[in-house]
């Protein structure tokens, strides 16, 4: 009997472990699914863009701002760097670890002397958004560049309808031509904004609305992927 | 005509059905042998109504009455013979149908079976499998119905969509969907004995079979389908953790547990109500994979879209699981075990770790799965999580299984003594260490990439791969001693005199080599796209592409164009590769058709991304090492398991009385 209570307990114990293990991965890995108007607001909050923060510079002196935007290279002063939405370019002085050109970023600080002191910077994660094609928008496809670009836009039953552009590198799911002929089918993006606000998908999953057994569009396990 | 048979058939096996569930019930309570046979009759009758409503389908299939809106949805005119068959089960309301006829048959045959040896187990049984059978009945004859006729016959019919004709249609739905069918017998076997309080466990060989059968079925299909995503979707890879892969492995891993699990029931009589419960689980895992694949719930590509069957699923499986846990709960007095002081080193324990990392593989895999679902209803976002998730957490699991498949066979059952288990284990040791060695030295000097988690499982599947070989080569040179037999006879009727034992070995060998293709292909492929002019070329590691302009063909309902290429590899032409796009007729979606050189190290793989009028071409190419390994490693899954239910002599029917 005293091995079994020692079983339960040893169990109980290492249920608890591996509960805890796969919360803290889902919250690592998890992202979250959002229409394109629920996109848009939660961008939104992230913080004031690079072009408001520059009208603002001059009064928000000495003030705590977090500031949304994208990394645009390595700074002339070798601890920072410079932070773009696209259409105006700030440079921020950070301590911290260096973050990738092109990583999108929110960036929390004090302005002090006009310069952005960043105590700390947050690095996005990746989104899925799910919405039917926009028909307004053409879907093209560049050869050299390898590119699709199309938009997608809210439900069609959707109060309040927005439209984000996205582009995409690399080979479309076949079952994507399902979606681009029938609008009312949704598909899914899975990415980052990028600046001057386009989507970049990594990912597209489409479903095919009628037929068994349709393509899996996700690369997960494909290496090409990496 | 013949289509409205088929419908009318449906309605009578449901009513057939029913009325043998009643009878079933009225003669296990009364002990009446009549109406214990007239249920049976019921039963074969509601099988029967089932096997000719599938041949009149079959008929509408292939004598194209398009006025049926099923035929004119899944085949056409123009298709082959197998894939016009294949329509069969292309679509929701003819896959119910193939579910339902394999249902049917197995559940005649377990019957049978049954009545062989423990007659006091159909009743409940019986019942079990009809109740499963009423609800597809029931989305037949009033959802999905198969038989739906048109208001006006289209001359010819869509046919299948053209991501569909391939040898994989014929072979993956089917024996997945047979797995998910069979799976219920197995579960019905379970029930009637608790039903029965039939704690004998005579009926444990009879249940291993079944669920030898579901477990290979659904283990083929699996592969299969793998191996089919792989040739036909042109991305490359072959399990994304899509909802209803995820939904074909849960039932496979449970039933994995279980088949081990059962052979410490057999030795020890313990582990009852785990046993009950992984088959349990199975069979709702299994009808959640029907589930899923029909109804809209998750974001998945395999699903038929709104389909209005899910209230009947969730009833189904909301009022089973009920049922099912209080019939456990009831009868748990019954189901105790002999306490017997365990030693830690022993066989059971190594299972028991297996059982573990089974079972915990399945469930991160069903909360990975459902993450939308249950994210929505707790904090009212929907979050999702993507392949990184379960390749962090199930992978490792996986591989801790493939470890235990090289330990648990140098254990003895009960207790090891720690020196022979150590001398047992110093020969894998000393060739997972050789293999580290030679891997570690690869990588370093540049010859391969250096990767510590394929070093890893490259070590522990040399480590089982050693103990299996040690295992046979003991096994052999013991036979040849003792009987005098010469080697080849030695080891051959070693293998069929211990069939369930080295069909087992025969198995993990071919999951070693799925696992070695797996992480091979995933650690070491290489991948390079780019954009060609005719006449231009490009390098991917030592092989040059060559790239001479499209080609069109086009036929009755298809045109294909094809980039032209010639491959070379350090400089030496080794042939032309033609990856194309299809577009058929009526479709709007074109079909990527990869161009594939496998072989044993590696494969070449070539996706046409896009084209422009110049003739531009963007391509892909991949190179995946070892993918080889995984089909061959399919294989010895299936001749594994088909030695291991190879039924040996003495336990034939008959001379046991």
């Amino acid at each position: 009997m005293r091995t079994r209570k020692r079983f339960l307990i040893g169990g109980l114990a290492v249920a608890a472990a591996f509960g805890f293990l796969l919360w803290m991965l889902f919250k690592q890995f998890g992202s979250f699914q959002l229409t394109v108007s629920q996109f848009m607001t939660a961008q939104a909050d992230l913080g004031m863009s690079v072009s408001q923060f520059v009208q603002s510079q001059g009064k928000a002196d000495g003030n705590a701002v977090a500031v949304h935007g994208w990394v645009g290279g390595a700074s002339a002063d070798p601890r920072g760097f410079t932070l773009t939405d696209g259409r105006q370019t700030v440079t921020v002085a950070y301590a911290g670890n260096a973050r990738p050109s092109g990583a999108e970023v929110v960036v929390e600080g004090k302005i002090i002397n006009s310069v952005l002191q960043a105590t700390r910077v947050t690095t996005t994660k990746e989104v899925r958004i799910e919405g039917p094609l926009s028909p307004d928008a053409p879907v093209k496809y560049d050869v050299t560049t390898r590119t699709t670009t199309f938009s997608i836009t809210d439900a069609k039953d959707a109060v309040s309808k927005r439209t984000l552009p996205v582009v995409y590198t690399g080979a479309v799911p076949d079952t994507f031509f399902i979606d681009v002929k029938s609008v009312d089918v949704s598909l899914v993006v899975v990415g980052r904004e990028g600046p001057n606000g386009v989507f970049h998908a990594t990912q597209i999953l489409t479903k095919c609305a009628s037929k068994y057994e349709a393509a899996p569009s996700t690369k997960a396990l494909a290496p090409a992927a990496r | 005509m013949i289509a409205d048979l088929g419908y009318e058939a449906l309605i009578l096996a449901l009513v057939a059905s029913t009325f043998s569930i009643i009878l079933f019930i009225a003669g296990a309570r009364r002990d009446s042998p009549r109406a214990l046979q007239s249920a049976r009759n019921a039963m074969y009758a509601a099988v029967a109504m089932i096997g000719l409503a599938s041949l009149a389908l079959l008929y509408a299939l292939v004598s194209h009455d398009f006025s049926l809106k099923y035929v004119a949805s899944y085949s056409s005119l123009s298709s082959p013979l197998p894939y016009t068959i294949a329509g069969f089960w292309a679509g929701n309301g003819g896959s119910l149908l193939f579910w339902a006829l394999a249902l049917g048959v197995s559940g005649l045959i377990m019957v049978f079976q049954l009545r062989r040896r423990n007659q006091g187990l159909i009743p409940w049984a019986a019942i079990t499998v009809l109740v499963t059978e009423v609800l597809f009945l029931v989305l037949m004859v009033f959802v999905q119905n198969p038989f739906q006729r048109l208001a006006v016959a289209p001359a010819d019919g869509t046919g299948l969509n053209p991501l569909l004709e391939n040898p994989g249609m014929i072979f993956h739905p089917t024996t997945l969907l047979a797995g998910y069918a069979v799976v219920t017998i197995p579960f019905a076997i379970i029930i009637a004995t608790l039903f029965a309080r039939d704690t004998s466990d005579n009926w444990l060989g009879s249940v291993r079979q079944w669920t030898l059968v579901v477990w290979t079925l659904l283990g083929i299909g699996n592969v299969l389908g793998m191996q089919w995503a792989y040739v036909e979707l042109g991305w490359g890879g072959f399990w994304a953790w899509d909802p209803v892969e995820n939904a074909g492995l849960m039932p496979w891993l449970t039933l994995t547990a279980f088949l081990h699990s059962i052979m410490i029931q057999r030795r020890t009589g313990s582990l009852r109500t785990w046993n009950i419960a992984l088959i349990g689980a199975s069979y709702f895992l299994a009808i959640f994979g029907t589930f899923l694949t029909r109804s809209n719930i998750l974001k998945s590509v395999h699903t038929f879209g709104d389909s209005g069957m899910e209230p009947y699923f969730l009833f189904f499986m909301v009022s089973g699981l009920i049922l099912f846990a209080a019939l456990v709960v009831s009868r748990i007095s019954d189901l105790q075990g002999e306490a017997r002081p365990e030693a830690l080193l022993s066989r059971e324990t190594g299972f028991t770790l297996n059982n573990v990392a089974l079972v915990g593989a399945t469930v991160v895999v069903l909360l990975g799965t459902m993450s939308p679902l249950f994210s929505r209803a707790f904090t009212g976002d929907t979050i999702t999580v993507g392949p990184q998730f379960f390749n962090t957490i199930v992978g490792p699991l996986l591989v801790l299984i493939v470890l235990l498949m090289g330990i648990c066979p140098l254990l003895s059952w009960y207790r090891t003594a720690p020196g022979k288990l150590w001398k047992n284990l110093i020969g894998p040791l000393y060739a997972a260490l050789a293999t580290g060695i030679v891997l570690v030295v690869l990588g370093t000097t540049g010859v391969t990439v250096l990767r510590p988690y394929a070093v890893v499982t490259f070590c522990i599947c040399a480590f089982v791969v050693t103990s299996i070989a040690i295992e046979w080569v003991r096994g052999t040179a013991a036979r040849h001693k003792s009987r005098g037999e010469n080697y080849g006879k030695a080891f051959f009727s070693l293998l069929a005199a211990g069939r369930a034992r080295y069909g087992g070995y025969i198995v993990h060998l071919g999951v070693v080599l799925t696992a070695i293709g797996i992480i091979g292909s995933s650690a070491f492929g290489v991948s390079r796209e780019f954009t060609l002019s005719p006449g231009g070329s490009a390098d991917v590691e030592d092989y040059t592409f060559t790239y001479s302009g499209l080609t069109q063909s086009v036929a009755a309902d298809r045109t294909v164009v094809k980039a032209s290429l010639s491959v070379a590899r350090g400089g030496r032409f080794i042939g032309d590769m033609g990856p194309a796009t299809t577009f058929k007729r009526d479709f709007p979606n074109p079909v990527t058709e990869i161009a594939l050189r496998s072989g044993p190290a590696q494969d070449l793989y070539v996706i046409l991304e896009g084209y422009d009028q110049t003739q531009a071409a963007a391509l892909k190419v991949l190179i995946n090492p070892l993918v080889f390994w995984i089909w061959i490693g399919g294989g010895l899954l299936l001749a594994g398991a088909v030695l291991s239910f190879w039924p040996t002599r003495k336990s034939l029917p008959g001379r046991k009385g």
